[in-house]
């Protein structure tokens, strides 16, 4: 069932059981999973089923931190996540990896690093995720991939390894999953509906106000809430919930909005001496696999990285380094071509690869990287979020020695030269490129002295409050998060079916 | 990308393209030249002189590896720097050059991190050729 907000009359209550705030790959995933088991869903969103500028700039706020290039500018904080039916997924890129399994661990060189649970906890969710994004099989493994013909890690050396990627088509949840949504008799899509405050009963939340740009405000009563928002919007709304809590819900330990990290972008041209190896693997390359009951993605890829034994003995943080054959024009004095016709010519062959090395790179986690509330409001009167992202000395420390790594692993085995620096400063020291990857603001911890939910994502202080998608995330990898967030969205409907939060 | 029509269990159809995705690499207004994927071939020309516009680089980056005494520190005795393609001299150092990125013997010429007999030899290039 579809409700328009901007045509309910003032003074609406709106009642169910299940009231998801925001319609994004988490918040569409649990209503398609809830859907028949029980409990009814409304699903909140803030926009309609298009872009929308007003709805949009209610995305708008601060950014007060290092610097996040995208694409070479700072993009503003309203486009770096969507705002419409679909959310963030409407501009996805669709590269999935699940995390590693050390990413679930704790890590000693890591402060703060590890998840509740490991892995395997994961992997039946993931695997459900998998067919959520329209991806293939649930496997990433170099060895399966390799049998199934999809080329040689050439690129790999006794401390640089290679992992394969699964593309999805990019699903737009938004448009895939509307009509059997809008379909559903027991879940409501209710669009133009900005929650701007939660009401409290003890622990209990009981009521969203809603606020309607073209209408009416109205209120949704609901025996369990769920914020699905992002990485930005969730501690927005939490930390603007004072009325029952003064620092907010869930924010008696001063933790929601710290951790917010992202995933930086190194960008390094490289001369690959390609001559004699197939490079096939590591391009983005569409899939059919001949057994037609094995589900394939819409293209495979495959990112470069350490040894697992080397990245554990050497302390080093999480990388993916993906090839990309396309690359700004080489303008410098030594161009690409120059070095890596040297490299060919000492590697006996010739001509080289020349192009881009995006190294996707894990964030450590840190306090002091956060979403606080602005000065300003937005058209609802709800806070602004000011961004305060920050590296720290041991993350550009980390950077470099990847950079290092594939540099002088290359060059050792004849396979490339890397450019370590551009304009005389270190890549590893420049601006950082970003993914858009909010992650880490409503931290998952099993002591709420350390984190803003439990393992089932329940916001600590609350009884029927959880948060869905990547603000739960405590440790981030360097994988793209939806795939993990979609996993975490099946884990949550699947423990809401069960009658939690009631 | 060489493609490599052996796919015992896998087909792939099409190339989808090599953009990396959001946020990877290159904006759509950053793409001012698309640089190829080469392929292979027998085609030289240039290389010499994009060595020679390494060795050049280097010995701007570095006052004392002009002399050519230091710049044949580690490199094969007798070797000629080649003066013109092809350059079968250059293959003489693959061994040296390997062992310099194993033990650390790196420098950085022009932002590339290059081994030191690489850079010493494509000097020596430089210097042989007149572009020193």
């Amino acid at each position: 069932m579809l409700i328009d907000a901007r045509d309910l009359p003032a003074g609406t209550v709106l009642q169910t059981d299940v009231c998801i705030v925001g319609a994004g790959a988490a918040g569409i995933t649990m209503a398609r999973r809830l859907s028949g088991r029980g409990r009814r869903v409304l699903l909140l969103e803030s926009g309609g089923f298009e872009a929308d500028p007003a709805t949009s700039a209610l995305a708008s706020g601060d950014l007060v931190g290092e610097p996040m290039g995208f694409f070479g500018a700072q993009p503003p904080l309203e486009t770096m996540r969507l705002r419409y039916f679909g959310g963030s997924t409407n501009h996805w890129g669709g590269w999935c990896h699940p995390l590693e399994r050390h990413d679930f661990e704790r890590r000693e060189h890591v402060p703060d690093s590890g998840w509740p649970f490991d892995l395997a906890h994961l992997d039946p969710f993931y695997e459900e995720a998998q067919r959520v994004c329209q991806l293939g099989v649930y496997r990433y493994d170099l060895a399966w991939w390799g049998e199934q013909g999809a080329g040689e890690a050439v690129l790999e050396t006794d401390r640089l390894g290679t992992t394969v990627m699964q593309l999805s088509p990019p699903t737009r949840f938004g448009e895939v999953y509307r009509d059997e949504l809008v379909a559903a008799t027991d879940v409501e899509v209710c669009l133009w509906a900005n929650v701007v405050d939660l009401d409290l009963e003890g622990d209990r939340v009981t009521a969203a106000e809603v606020v309607v740009l073209d209408g009416d405000p109205f209120r949704v009563e609901a025996t369990t809430f769920v914020l699905a928002t992002g990485g930005v919007d969730v501690p927005r709304l939490l930390l603007a919930c004072t009325r029952d809590r003064p620092a907010g819900i869930g924010n008696h330990n001063d933790l929601v909005g710290r951790y917010f990290a992202d995933h930086p972008h190194l960008n390094c041209r490289v001369a690959l001496n390609a001559t004699g190896h197939d490079l096939r693997l590591y391009a983005v390359v569409g899939t059919e696999l001949d057994d037609p009951d094995i589900p394939a993605p819409a293209a495979t890829s495959a990112a470069v990285i350490a040894q697992p034994e080397v990245a554990a003995a050497e302390g080093l943080p999480g990388f993916g380094a993906l090839f990309n054959g396309m690359a700004p024009e080489d303008e410098a004095e030594v161009t690409s071509d120059d070095v890596g016709g040297l490299a060919a010519a000492i590697a006996g062959g010739r001509p080289t690869t020349v192009g881009m090395l995006a190294v996707r790179a894990e964030q450590r986690p840190n306090r002091d990287s956060r979403v606080r509330l602005g000065r300003g409001r937005d058209a609802t009167g709800l806070r602004v979020a000011e961004v305060d992202w920050r590296l720290g000395a041991d993350d550009r420390a980390g950077f470099a020695r990847i950079v290092d790594l594939v540099a002088d692993e290359w060059g050792r085995a004849g396979l490339g030269r890397v450019k370590t620096a551009e304009e005389g400063e270190l890549v590893a020291d420049r601006t950082v490129d970003i993914g858009c990857h909010h992650m880490g603001t409503a931290r998952m911890h099993t002591d709420e002295n350390h984190g803003v939910v439990d393992p089932d994502c329940r916001v600590y202080g609350t009884a029927n409050l959880y948060v869905a998608g990547s603000a739960v995330f405590p440790t981030y990898g360097w994988v793209n998060p939806t795939l993990t967030i979609v996993a975490l969205a099946v884990r949550l409907a699947d423990h809401l079916a069960q009658g939690a939060g009631t | 990308v060489s493609a490599d029509a052996r796919a015992p269990l896998m087909s792939r159809r099409r190339l989808l393209g090599v953009l990396a995705g959001a946020g990877a690499v290159v904006g759509v207004g950053g793409v001012a030249g698309v640089v190829r994927i080469a392929t292979g071939g027998d085609d030289y020309d240039g290389v010499i002189a994009g060595i020679r516009r390494v060795g050049r680089a280097h010995l701007d980056s570095d006052s004392t590896s002009g002399r050519e005494q230091d710049l044949r520190r580690g490199l094969p005795d007798g070797w000629v720097p080649p003066t013109e393609e092809p350059l079968p001299q250059l293959t003489e150092l693959g061994d040296a050059v390997a062992a310099d990125f194993t033990e650390g013997r790196t420098v950085e010429v022009a932002g590339w991190r290059l081994s030191e007999t690489e850079a010493r030899a494509a000097a020596l290039i430089a210097i042989e050729t007149g572009a020193r």
